[in-house]
């Protein structure tokens, strides 16, 4: 005998549980690919710095609230007018301002707008008091190299305004000194135009893979260094390890969900067949303008034993920028609109802190000092110089 | 395994079971009411808007399955540990891959109908809504690190630098922006064997598709995946007073 009472009220219980399972709704964000409008252009933006955007989970620009407040105002703007073009670009710069990542930039390819781009990292430096715009050492270092230094350019890759640039010598015959204002190393090395950088640097690595007992320290200028190619790192650093060499960590997303990130992955240098111990004081140089690869040379040599850093706090953009379609995150473009840059990985240093925004801080602070740079003395080499005996 | 585990899985059993007896008896659910266990294959998939392509795995599902009979209805529920495993790769055939196997808690509930019986078989259809709880997860992949990367000269002086292919596995750790509850519907069809009144065997498959995000909404905040789940299982059914008989007597 089947007890009603007690069916009706399992039936019950099973219409309620699927009453409830169906009320779970996904609502999923469609955008165009190539915008037509205004709304099309910020929901795409929108849709691709949400999955794009390595750093959610630290960031505190609520995106949701973004979109809230910025979808209707897009939605007024009309694609055809010049001047909603224009007044586009201060609701992107509003959006973006406190992003974490300094690397994030947008280019406008709008016709109305290629004079126009934004950098929240770079307008954020630009209200400190202790800012200072980038500053080509190599101008004034030259008066403290010996005879027979070498100053290489290359043309053919310009960061910044400025061509790269190898400055490498001795000082008093007991330093060995380098410095290169961007990171384009291994690339000029074999570009058609390069023979000048090639012949500097293997100068260089022939000083560094046969060190004369004369030499009693290093040092390695990279600062106003806005970085590059990460490649140049190991094409740069395996000279100065005999085994891999961990000096952090990097985490990419795995996925286009906002905290889809793998585990972090040991970042490391690997070595050069023809190392030789160095075993001397390795001195780095770094300022406010020595960024992302700059930073990975900054922090590698950090982990070694014998270094020391000089010069002020790094960019903070520690993040690598990676130009390939195996990456999960990081640079797009809104057709016919604007490019936008991200990091596609980030990076923690050995000591599990992550320095984006932040900098990388050094042993011994020295400020820029304009006074001495414009009488011709670089005061942070000059401290580099005295602390090798 | 030491002895003990095995004492300790059989009091827990014997527990479990005098507790769901004692519930069914309290609602008079005694009668018609059957209990087994199950255990089979699962095969899951994510299905999501992104651009990357998404791989079904393998897994398995084991419960204990609970199933009251009026007329020619049943309700049935299901209580299982199974895995909903998945992979994606970011190109068709590309060595770079991420791989979750996640195991999850699920209670399915579902009502039924025989519409087929003949003399010692029964065939069903079923459909209803399920919870789960996601237990754990592993993660295995491999990635380009462009933070580890390889240069040689080779003799035409000329620079080769790659990024090296990374391997990983680990051990997922859940956060807050996980959303470790679960809901969806299932449906599935089902052949009863009857081997005596009170036993039978069971064999089932089920298709289980999630509603619910592994990721918390944030409002527009998150990208639209849900997992899709085929099971295919076989179990033994005991009628529950049989049961009581057997917790009695230690025989069927």
């Amino acid at each position: 005998m089947v007890n009603f009472k007690k069916l009706f009220s399992l039936i019950s219980l099973f219409v309620f549980f699927s009453l409830i399972v169906s009320c779970y709704r996904n609502s999923a964000l469609s955008y165009s690919d190539n915008p037509q409008t205004f709304k099309d252009v910020f929901e795409n933006y929108w849709m691709k710095m949400k999955s794009n955007y390595a750093y959610w989970d630290l960031d505190t620009t609520n995106w949701a609230a973004v979109f809230n407040k910025y979808d209707p105002l897009f939605n007024n703007l009309d694609l055809n007018k010049e001047n909603d073009i224009k007044k586009s670009v201060s609701y992107f710069r509003d959006i973006s301002k406190n992003l974490l990542d300094n690397h994030y930039n947008i280019n406008f390819l709008n016709p109305v707008l290629t004079d126009s781009a934004i950098f929240p990292a770079y307008d954020r430096k630009s209200k400190l008091i202790s800012f200072h715009p980038p500053y080509p050492y190599w101008k004034i270092d030259t008066n403290y190299l010996d005879k027979g230094y070498l100053m290489a350019k290359n043309t053919d890759f310009i960061n910044n305004g400025e061509a790269l640039t190898v400055l490498c010598g001795t000082i008093k015959h007991k330093i060995l000194y380098i410095s290169f204002n961007h990171c384009s190393l291994s690339e000029s090395y074999t570009s058609p135009n390069g023979y000048y950088i090639k012949y500097a640097l293997q100068s260089y690595f022939a000083m560094l893979n046969n060190l004369s007992d004369t030499i009693k320290g290093l040092i390695i200028d990279v600062r106003s260094n806005l970085g590059g190619d990460l490649n140049d790192l190991n094409f740069f650093a395996k000279h100065f390890v005999n085994h891999q060499h961990l000096y952090g960590y990097a985490q990419y997303k795995i996925g286009e969900g906002i905290y889809s990130y793998s585990t972090w992955l040991p970042a490391l240098v690997n070595p050069n067949d023809n190392y030789n111990n160095i075993g001397k004081p390795i001195i780095v140089l770094a300022d406010n303008f020595s960024a992302s690869t700059a930073e990975a040379f900054v922090m590698f040599f950090k982990t070694l034993p014998n270094s020391l850093l000089i010069g002020e706090n790094t960019f903070g953009a520690t993040g690598a920028i990676v130009e390939d379609s195996s990456m999960n995150c990081g640079s797009f473009t809104i057709p016919d609109f604007m490019s936008v840059q991200l990091s596609s990985a980030r990076f923690k240093f050995i000591n599990n802190k992550i320095y984006e925004n932040i900098g990388f801080p050094p042993d011994v602070f020295i400020p820029f000092n304009s006074t001495s740079i414009q009488e011709g003395r670089d005061l942070v080499l000059e401290k580099a110089i005295s602390v090798i005996h | 395994m030491p002895v003990y585990f095995f004492k300790l899985y059989k009091i827990t059993f014997y527990v479990a079971l005098n507790c769901l007896i004692l519930f069914c008896n309290s609602y008079n659910l005694l009668a018609q009411a059957k209990l087994g266990i199950t255990a089979g294959y699962s095969n899951n998939i994510l299905i999501s808007d992104n651009s990357l392509n998404e791989r079904n795995r393998d897994g398995y599902i084991v419960g204990i399955n609970y199933n009251y009979l009026f007329n020619n209805l049943f309700l049935e529920t299901n209580f299982t540990f199974i895995s909903k495993n998945f992979r994606f790769q970011k190109f068709y055939n590309s060595e770079i891959y991420q791989q979750y196997d996640n195991n999850y808690l699920q209670l399915p509930v579902s009502l039924g109908f025989y519409f087929l019986k003949a003399q010692k078989i029964k065939i069903s259809i079923s459909g209803g809504g399920f919870v789960s709880y996601w237990l754990q997860s592993h993660i295995k992949g491999v990635l380009p690190n462009v933070y580890n990367s390889i240069d040689s000269l080779n003799s035409n002086g000329n620079i080769t630098q790659y990024a090296r292919l990374t391997e990983y596995k680990v051990k997922y750790i859940f956060s807050d922006a996980d959303n470790r509850w679960g809901f969806g519907w299932n449906t599935g069809i089902g052949i009863h064997y009857l081997i005596n009144r009170n036993i039978c065997l069971a064999l089932k498959g089920q298709y289980f598709q999630s509603i619910t995000n592994n990721e918390k909404s944030k409002g527009n905040f998150q990208l639209y995946g849900y997992f899709k789940t085929f099971v295919i299982e076989s179990g033994v059914l005991i009628e529950l007073k049989h049961a009581k008989h057997f917790l009695k007597n230690g025989k069927l």
